[in-house]
């Protein structure tokens, strides 16, 4: 067993080579094994990066680190592993923006808050608009983001090709593109290495985290929350928070409440890698497709929910014909490219599109979820923001729109005016 | 171009004829029969490749698709194609292949300085560095690491080669044509299931086309051959060789990737093939062994060898090493060798005695093996060629694919597959019965068993092979670089590293140090990565798990799986019953979802704006004709007609008589407006309802849902109708005049034909009409309605009668102009989903008199709450100004980099061509209690703040009364 | 998918549309408020196990066909072997 000490040691370049010269023999685990305490402050179930930054900022900004993190399987095994790492924050309606927003602004100070390279790399996110109407459309949204502080430009077809060189504009397209929304602060981050970059950090800060722990049930004694009960047994808690994407209508279950969501299929996949042609995320919205290039080389495709519920972690091939069709239109090229893979994660779609977060029936009980295809890029401002929930006891401003009142109330964010149809979101 | 390593004799190989290639530019030969592998290395070309991270030379390991190494680009004749196997490339002539990831050439490559550097760069150096400056990742470190990241390079071009889809379905689908295939397809076929099978390689045989071996008293090889000949002659079968099953999905599909003769229609054919039983008879990857330098071309799997030796008449090397854990291996790989003539020069029981590996001193092939004797004395042999094995793994990815989950065996020392995994049973090599009569017997066993299940044939009890025992090979270990996945460079210290970091789930070690995720998919690095995971945690193999196999099971090119669909074909584009007159009346179109709409059309010599503003004018001052056929039209009829139609809209309509009609809202069940449009009452129990063109799909839905789930006791029959019309609205003061010439079967004065009525007859005595006074422009306008293969007719009646006025056709974007100076509605821009009745400013449309959908979740409080955005109109309070679209409300001035508290937004902005200044709709939070506020409309984007007023959204006659003409 | 449409048989997904959990609406007989409501559409949280749902076969029969399917196999009751 490892003590929580072991992992004091600061990475740097510096240390990478003395490491080395020891024959990397001197790292020690990112996160200390430990056996739980009867009891916690906190709990936070589910080790995705959500949860893990929620650990790190109870420890961070509130000094809280009485805490025990979840995970019913490997840290970031869920959603964290298999999204497709874009971030941005081009949304029109207040709230979405705002939240999203704040997230970026962490991003970029992320790896040497943990002292982890989670590789922000704000390379451009470049949405493109299918006719001029849809331009229109963007130039609100662009608008909106400039007058609440953010940057955004609309680019025409010109503009647009200087911008992404090999995009292709001029042959026969089923639906022409007439320009693109660009936030060039909008990029990818290293989903990975967010999950181990937080771990790693709550882990130094005294926080524990518990891999292959799910929680089975919760003990509730007059509408309050007591205990979670895991096979390592029950654990008591003052406060514990829901954050297992999409498990959370399980885990409500649990606790007994519903949720207004469907766990619907999202999939994704990567070609073999080649050299970099394309440097920014793009997005083709005649049907979802976004493509953006790793640094290996492999082009990275997503696409829109398979449309209909799902636990199983694997979809069907028509969306991905679908996705590869329309990323096509965009880069021909790719025609002459390989699929080198391609796997699905459980979205867990609620009846706006957007997430639920604060209180629940269960006093005590926090709830982060319903983040769909959509949370990676909200990670750190939930951290934040939740942590500071908890901590206070009050909720701050960014995260009050996302109660789960709101679908009693209707005070809807639904940023795609979708409606209640979860598995069209 | 002389083939020095060709052997004198054998293979199956077509020596009479010669094939011309290009390596990296040098000319090349081969026979038909060769993959670019076997060619290239009967020219002497063993190294092909440098790897990923350390630019180390890399030549063949495998000679099929497990490869993980000879990775290369070649075009012929359809464009560069990068990262192709050299050993999966059915080598044909004119193949321009050149070698990849290297800089300034395959032999001196500047890039494997990077191997300075060390353990520096061992398992996720990357996270723990790159950190400083704040920005500097990605401004410097990123760009770099970019640039020398990657294997090929894309052709830029778009692929000129075709592709194709297509479905299949069968009762038994074999995967895979070695022994277990042949004899699974035979046995299904011969008992009459209909049968497909399918085979990556493009001949039929798998490990029979190499392997030593006796069937039914013949050469293996001659059997696979008699075997195809007469599958080939059974109708009930399918044979599709050169067709990879790469991925298996819900119920039994399989999707297969098909590669055609060149020259042919199409380059390739996705097969999407459903099966009721699948025999998964894929075989098994021979497992390399983990010792230093083991990635030096020249080590090569020893079912590799065999195969040039055997099935190419290749021989990869001089001098050989043989280190096969199996004896039975090793026993067949040393006679394949000396039968062609190769000397070996040590033999060894266990490939982890081997201590590292010596390597030409400029291109670091392999010369010599160091190994330990029998005695543990220190031996070294010069030798070209290594070949290795450390045993056997199953190819169960397809069964694993489907959530299958494998299960590492102890005796078998491999991960095996469940025996069912839906309608997928692995056979023979694929879960670990390796034996040449046991994968017989498998095959046979299976395809009976399948029939019995299928109820094809009484079910009968056929025991299946036993599962094969294999020794366990411990990875070497100590001094130099030993891998574990040859394509990532990911060595048995890093995995050691990864461990020690916490990385120790199979997961986590997996993407930590990229183990298995290069091209090959890990296909000879798991089990070695497994064992090694072990090792280093101390626990057994089978505690270790494995990762998520996911498809394609080996990579697809990508213009496989779109197929057809591609450029403009990529979806069906609707044009409507017009199109062609329009077509010719010089019409511009517009893409919008589905379809192709007017967008406007021109005169000579005019561009868009002036064309626009000609036809809002021509229908504001006389008249003008538009498409409505991509509306939806649903017809309802039956006594409970009336009942269900009132539960669809929130308006009142128990006061709508027949021949009457009236603008209609559909609500969402959660209250939010759906859609709108009209409800023609044409008799008592027959309803037309229209949706717009957005909507038209999810309306019908809607409409069905609420019928057949829960209004299913009603007596009435929906029908969708909306293909069967097509609608010419006609518009302007004129529009009566004119429809009064096109004399209608009935009586079309104002006080006969009101606005908001509908009448149904023939125009001039023959063509069936049917014609709704509704109006989307304010003008006077009516649609007329033909079936829609009469649309021609009346168009022609239309635009001549209409001369007389000077009709003019218009499009979307007058329309557009028109309903903006209306302050209408538009589906997208104002409905945009999260609009209740009132914020449209149309409360009064919905009824407090009966219930509807939407009605009760409409009353929850935040829809009901002040503050929220109206629909008004802005006007520039200098009437001058051009108002600019996706502006946002504010009542401040724009000061830049401030952060304005947002009032609301435009929605459309114009300048109106017939009040001759710019006005503007949009949102405002409590809009209509501000009418003649003063505000400003920012947009940063365009740089202008411009001061407006607020009025009612209608800025034109705002009475409505030129509807009545 | 391939799914059992019990009147044009077992079919591709493509021709299907989803259309979610069955839910159980109140009547429109203006009786219910907006918390029955409320409780009815967005109380559709699912956790699991073989639950039944609507679809509608649009490029087959038209008909919303209510199927019982487990959210982690995707295996319909009654599935044809
Ligand atoms: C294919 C795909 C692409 C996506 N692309 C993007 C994108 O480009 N940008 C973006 O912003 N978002 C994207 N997303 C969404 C994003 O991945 C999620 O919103 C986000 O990861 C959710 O938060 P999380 O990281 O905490 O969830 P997860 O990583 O799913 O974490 C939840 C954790 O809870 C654990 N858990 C479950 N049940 C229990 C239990 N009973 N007890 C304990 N632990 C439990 C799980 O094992 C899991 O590790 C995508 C999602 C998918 C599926
Ligand atoms: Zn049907």
């Amino acid at each position: 067993m490892e003590s929580r000490e072991g992992n004091r040691v600061q990475y740097s370049g510096a240390m990478v080579i003395a490491k080395a010269l020891g024959r990397n023999r001197g790292w020690r685990p990112i996160v200390a094994a430990r056996e739980p305490n009867a009891r916690y402050d906190v709990v936070v179930i589910g080790g995705g990066a959500h949860g893990l930054a929620v650990a790190h900022y109870l420890a961070a900004r509130h000094g809280i680190t009485n805490v025990a993190v979840l995970e019913a399987g490997w840290i970031g095994s869920g959603n964290t592993a298999r999204n497709t790492a874009i971030v941005r924050s081009d949304y029109l309606l207040d709230a979405s923006f705002r939240l999203k927003h704040f997230a970026l602004g962490l991003w970029e100070g992320l790896a040497q808050e943990l002292n982890f390279n989670v590789m922000y790399s704000p390379r451009g996110y470049v949405d493109l608009a299918h006719s001029d109407g849809e331009l229109e459309h963007m130039t609100l949204r662009a608008n909106a983001m400039v007058l609440r502080g953010a940057e955004a430009k609309v680019l025409d077809r010109a503009a647009l090709q200087a911008r992404v060189p090999c995009l292709e504009l001029d042959a026969p397209s089923r639906y022409p593109i007439s320009g693109a929304l660009v936030q060039e602060k909008g990029g990818v981050v290293r989903h990975d290495a967010v999950a181990w970059g937080f771990a790693r950090q709550a882990s130094r800060q005294g926080v524990d985290i518990f891999q292959n722990c799910p929680v089975e049930g919760f003990e509730i004694a007059a509408g309050r929350l007591q205990a979670v009960l895991t096979p390592k047994g029950r654990i008591a808690c003052g406060q514990a928070v829901i954050s297992v994407a999409g498990q959370s209508a399980v885990l409500a279950g649990h606790a007994g409440f519903e949720l207004p969501l469907t766990p619907v299929n999202v999939q994704a996949c990567v070609t073999e890698p080649v050299k970099p042609v394309l440097d920014c995320v793009i997005n083709y919205n005649a049907g979802l497709s976004y493509v953006s290039q790793t640094d290996k080389g492999e082009f990275v495709l997503g696409g829109a929910t398979d449309g209909y519920g799902s636990q199983a972690r694997r979809g069907s091939f028509a969306r991905l014909e679908d996705v590869l069709a329309r990323a096509a239109q965009m880069f021909p090229f790719l025609s002459r490219l390989r699929l080198m893979r391609h796997w699905s994660g459980t979205a867990d779609m609620t009846m706006d599109g957007n997430a639920i977060i604060g209180e629940t029936p269960v006093a005590g009980l926090m709830i982060n979820a319903g983040w769909g295809y959509a949370g990676f890029k909200a990670t750190p401002a939930v951290g934040w923001t939740l942590a500071e929930r908890l901590a206070t006891g009050k909720s701050p401003d960014l995260l009050l729109p996302f109660a789960l009142e709101r679908f009693a109330t209707g005070a809807l964010i639904d940023d795609a005016g979708i409606g209640p149809y979860p598995w069209l979101h | 171009m002389t083939q020095p390593f060709r052997l004198p004799q054998g293979g199956l190989i077509d020596r009479a004829r010669l094939i011309h290639f290009t390596f990296d530019g040098a000319p090349m030969t081969g026979h038909p029969g060769d993959t670019l592998a076997s060619a290239l290395l009967a020219c002497g070309q063993r190294i092909v490749a440098r790897s990923l991270k350390y630019h180390r030379p890399r030549g063949f390991l495998g000679a099929g698709l497990e490869d993980p190494s000879a990775l290369v680009t070649v075009d012929a004749g359809q464009g560069r194609i990068p990262n192709l196997k050299a050993t999966e490339v059915q080598l044909c002539d004119g193949m321009i292949v050149t070698s990849q990831n290297n800089w300034p050439s395959l032999q001196r490559d500047v890039g494997a300085l990077i191997q300075i550097a060390g353990r520096g760069i061992s398992a996720g150096f990357y996270y723990k560095t790159f950190m400083w400056p704040r920005a500097a990742w990605y401004r410097w470190y990123e760009r770099i690491i970019r640039a020398i990241a990657g294997h090929g390079r894309i052709d830029a071009g778009a692929d000129p080669a075709r592709h194709d889809k297509r479905q299949a379905f069968c009762e038994i689908l074999v995967i895979g044509s070695g022994p277990t295939g042949l004899a699974a397809a035979l046995t299904a076929a011969h008992g009459g299931a209909t049968t497909i099978i399918v085979e990556a390689d493009f001949l039929l045989g798998g490990s029979l086309l190499w392997d030593q071996g006796q069937i039914e008293g013949m050469p293996a090889r001659e059997w696979a051959e008699d075997a195809a000949r007469d599958l080939a002659t059974l109708s009930n079968v399918t044979v599709m060789p050169r067709s990879l099953a790469f991925g298996h999905y819900d119920h039994g599909q399989v999707l297969v990737a098909q590669s055609c003769d060149a020259g042919g229609a199409v380059q390739s054919v996705l097969w999407k093939i459903r099966a009721r039983r699948i025999i998964l008879a894929s075989g098994a990857v021979e497992r390399p062994a983990v010792f230093p330098g083991n990635d030096r071309p020249g080590v090569m799997l020893a079912s590799a060898v065999r195969t040039y030796l055997r099935r190419y008449g290749v021989a990869p090397g001089r001098r050989a090493v043989i280190a096969v854990s199996d004896l039975e291996e090793r026993r067949r790989t040393r006679a394949d060798l000396e039968a062609a003539g190769l000397r070996v020069v040590a033999e060894l029981d266990d490939p982890s005695r081997i201590s590292g590996t010596s390597g030409g001193l400029i291109r670091g092939e392999l010369v010599a093996v160091r190994y330990r004797g029998e005695d543990g004395k220190r031996l070294r042999a010069g030798a070209d060629l290594l070949c290795v094995s450390a045993g056997w793994t199953p190819t169960a990815h397809l069964a694993a694919q489907m959530g299958g989950h494998l299960t590492w065996d102890q005796g078998a020392n491999c991960l095996l597959p469940a025996g069912a995994t839906g309608p997928m049973r692995p056979a023979g090599g694929a879960r670990g019965a390796l034996d040449l009569a046991g994968c017989l017997a498998d095959g046979k066993a299976l395809a009976h068993r399948a029939m019995g299940e299928l109820e094809l044939h009484v079910p009968m009890v056929v025991p299946l092979a036993p599962v094969t025992p294999q020794k366990t090979v411990k990875p070497g270990t100590r001094g130099g670089k030993a891998f574990v996945d040859l394509q990532n460079d990911v060595t048995q210290a890093d995995v050691q590293q990864a461990v020690r970091e916490g990385y120790d789930d199979v997961e986590l070690a997996k993407r930590y140090t990229t183990l298995g995720m290069g091209t090959d998919q890990g296909k000879t690095s798991w089990a070695n990565g497994i064992v090694t995971l072990a090792e280093a945690l101390g626990r057994p193999a089978s505690a270790i798990g494995h990762t998520t196999y996911r498809p394609p099971y080996s990579p697809v090119q990508i213009g496989t799986l779109i197929g057809a669909e591609t450029g403009t074909a990529m979806t069906p584009t609707r044009r409507t019953p017009f199109h062609r007159v329009f077509a010719a009346a010089g019409c511009v179109f517009q893409t919008s979802g589905d379809w192709l709409y007017a967008r406007y059309f021109p005169l000579a010599g005019e561009d868009m704006a002036e064309a626009i503003r000609r036809e809002v004018q021509a229908v504001r001052r006389s008249l003008g004709c538009v498409d409505m056929s991509t509306l939806g039209k649903f017809e309802i009829r039956g006594p409970d007609a009336a009942r269900f139609v009132e539960e669809l809209y929130c308006n009142n309509l128990s006061t709508l008589k027949p021949g009457r009609l009236r603008y209609g809202l559909m609500l969402r069940e959660d209250g939010l407006v759906f859609d709108d449009g009209t409800i023609c009452c044409l008799a008592a129990d027959h309803y037309v309802l229209s949706a717009t063109t957005t909507r038209r799909a999810s309306v019908w839905r809607h409409l069905q849902m609420h019928r057949q789930l829960r209004c299913a006791g009603m007596d009435l029959v929906l029908t969708d109708v909306s293909e069967q019309w097509a609608a010419l609205a006609i518009a302007g003061p004129e529009a009566r005049a004119l429809l009064r010439a096109l004399a209608p079967s009935f009586a079309c004065e104002s006080a006969d034909f009101p606005f908001a009525a509908i009448r149904g007859g023939t125009l001039g005595g023959d063509l069936p009409v049917r014609v709704l006074s509704v109006s989307f422009s304010g003008e006077l306008s009516y649609e007329l309605c033909v079936p829609a293969g009469y649309s021609e007719a009346l168009w022609e009646r239309v635009m001549t009668a209409g001369q007389a006025w000077d009709i003019c056709p218009y499009g979307l974007e007058a329309l557009d102009v028109l309903r903006i100076e209306k302050g209408h509605l538009s589906v997208g821009t104002e409905i945009d989903g999260r609009r209740t009745p009132d914020d449209l400013g149309l409360s009064g449309l919905v009824s407090t008199k009966k219930d509807f959908l939407g009605r009760a979740l409409l009353a929850r409080p935040a829809l009901q709450a002040d503050g929220r955005g109206q629909f008004v109109g802005l006007t520039p309070v200098d009437r001058a100004t051009a108002l600019p679209f996706g502006a946002h409300l504010s009542c401040e001035p724009y000061v830049a980099g401030a952060q304005p508290a947002l009032e609301g937004h435009l929605t459309a902005a114009v300048v109106s061509p017939t009040l001759g200044h710019p006005i503007a709709i949009g949102f405002l939070r409590n809009g209509r209690a501000r009418m003649g506020e003063r505000l400003w409309a920012h947009s940063p984007l365009a740089g202008v703040s411009v001061e407006v007023e607020v009025g009612p959204a209608c800025a034109f006659d705002p009475k409505g009364e030129r509807l009545h003409g | 998918m391939l799914i059992p449409c019990p009147n044009c048989g077992p079919r591709a997904e493509e021709e299907f549309a989803f259309g979610g959990p069955v839910r159980e609406l109140p009547p429109l007989d203006g009786t219910a408020d907006a918390k029955a409501w409320h409780r009815a559409l967005h109380g559709a949280g699912r956790a699991g196990g073989a639950l039944p749902e609507v679809w509608y076969h649009h490029a087959g029969c038209e008909c919303w066909v209510t199927l019982r399917r487990d959210l982690a196999s995707h295996a319909f009751e009654k599935a044809p072997t």
